[in-house]
């Protein structure tokens, strides 16, 4: 019991970690391009954000819509919390005193509607079949993907920015190159999910033939 | 061919466009139904949509997790965890490592210099009572010789752990009540075994054959006078 619970935790620890890596990337590149911030300088900014990200979603102050889900993605939420914060120190560092960031450009954040969402899923000949085994396979590919698509279909699937904000962050020379890439990705995604898909599928069948049942493992 | 099929068309990018305005609820009611009803006939267009549909949730699920995770650790882990993937110390911690680094410097230095001082004053006092002057081939030749080899050790500071090692257990035979053939050489062995002590770092254990010879030779004797000398510089 006591292992179990120490390996929940370290379960936990892995997955922040790996989201404060990712970010910790491209938030220092942004905010020493965009603020002209020192490195140090960046790491304080970050540090503090995270403890403020953790301090909001622990008291659930994070902004829902109508639907009573969260506006923006956990990235998103929280590069909001490292410009403010990277902002409040220019304004109280002498050092910076000189300094005028550039204007941020109006928000234009995707928000896709999971009602729409789930009716072109429901679409699948296959919507009420191995259900959790689809999500763990998409979990494990989304997890996994090739750094470019993974910065493209994150961006704009998981972290709803939009195709010019996309171009501008990744240095595309225009936002149709990022629809092109965004595109490949996404057909790569396609084939790669079928592919696996089927193999469960295959598995699935050779056991049922095997054992002359017809059940289904999950719903 | 590959490139054929890697060939994005306009067609595709239009699509593409399609289903994520569809997903935002942008579409008006004649045009959803309109798209709708493409999904239905188009099997390219339905699977790419899904795809998208797939990512999306998928996507929402895996921010669902680290939210979840945040929600169920504590404040000095995430500190933990932003200073690790950083690389960033936080201020006490640092002025601890100063702090610490300084500590270990003067420890270093003391430990240095206390072994500079405790290692001359045996090389100072090694030669009060030269093997010349002790050992005069009075007395049984095999002791004599071991006893000089160990004094010549002594003097010049080599293989101390082992002679220390064998002057202590002559040592122990000397002090014997019974009559032996270390006895008469009890204070010159004592008085080597010291400055071995002294010569080799180990200054407690040369202190405390010291404070052994002084309750055994008077200050009125020469060994008693050198002994109580040596133990005052310590």
């Amino acid at each position: 019991m006591v292992i179990n619970f120490h390996r929940q935790a370290d379960e936990k620890e892995r997955r922040i970690e790996k989201f404060a890596r990712e970010q910790w990337q491209n938030i220092r590149a942004f905010l020493m391009s965009r603020y002209s911030l020192s490195k140090d300088d960046c790491a304080d900014v970050f540090n503090e954000s995270l403890i403020i990200l953790w301090n909001n979603l622990q008291e659930h102050k994070v902004s829902v819509d109508c639907m009573g889900t969260e506006k923006e993605s956990n990235t998103k939420y929280f590069m909001t919390i490292c410009r403010n914060k990277a902002l409040e120190r220019l304004r109280s560092n002498k050092r910076y005193a000189d300094f005028t960031p550039q204007q941020d450009k109006d928000d234009d954040t995707i928000h896709f509607l999971p009602d729409k969402v789930d009716s072109l899923l429901a679409l699948d000949e296959d919507y009420n079949k191995y259900q959790d085994e689809k999500d763990a396979l998409v979990n494990i590919i989304i997890s996994d993907l090739p750094p470019t698509c993974n910065e493209l279909l994150w961006g704009y699937y998981g972290h709803g920015y939009s195709l010019r904000e996309l171009a501008s962050m990744y240095n595309y020379k225009s936002e149709n190159s990022v629809k092109v890439t965004k595109h490949r990705c996404a057909k790569k995604f396609r084939e790669k999910f079928n592919v696996e898909y089927k193999k469960i599928i295959k598995k699935y069948d050779d056991i049922y033939r095997r054992y002359g049942k017809r059940k289904r493992p999950s719903k | 061919m590959t490139y054929i099929e890697d060939t994005v068309k306009e067609k595709d990018l239009l699509n593409d466009e399609r289903i994520s305005r569809y997903m935002q609820g942008k579409m008006d009611v004649n045009e959803e139904s309109a798209f709708i009803e493409e999904l239905k006939k188009d099997e390219d267009l339905r699977s790419l949509a899904i795809a998208q549909a797939r990512l999306v949730k998928g996507m929402k699920q895996a921010d669902n997790e680290i939210r979840t995770a945040f929600s169920q650790v504590d404040e000095n882990t995430i500190k933990r965890i932003a200073r690790n993937v950083t690389g960033k110390k936080n201020l006490s911690a640092r002025w601890l490592a100063i702090a610490a680094s300084i500590v270990f410097i003067v420890f270093v230095g003391f430990k240095s210099y206390d072994y500079y001082d405790t290692t001359s004053l045996g090389k100072k006092f090694a030669n009060t009572f030269p093997t010349s002057t002790i050992i005069r081939g009075e007395a049984d030749q095999e002791v004599e010789t071991e006893l000089k080899t160990l004094f010549n050790n002594v003097v010049e500071g080599k293989d101390l752990d082992n002679t220390t090692s064998r002057l202590a257990t002559l040592w122990e035979l000397s002090k014997q009540e019974t009559y032996n053939d270390y006895t008469n050489y009890a204070p010159y062995i004592g008085w080597n075994l010291a400055i071995g002590y002294l010569r080799n770092y180990e200054k407690a254990k040369a202190k405390s054959i010291l404070e052994e010879m002084e309750l055994m030779f008077d200050s009125e004797t020469a060994i008693g006078i050198k002994v109580r000398e040596l133990k005052k510089e310590i």
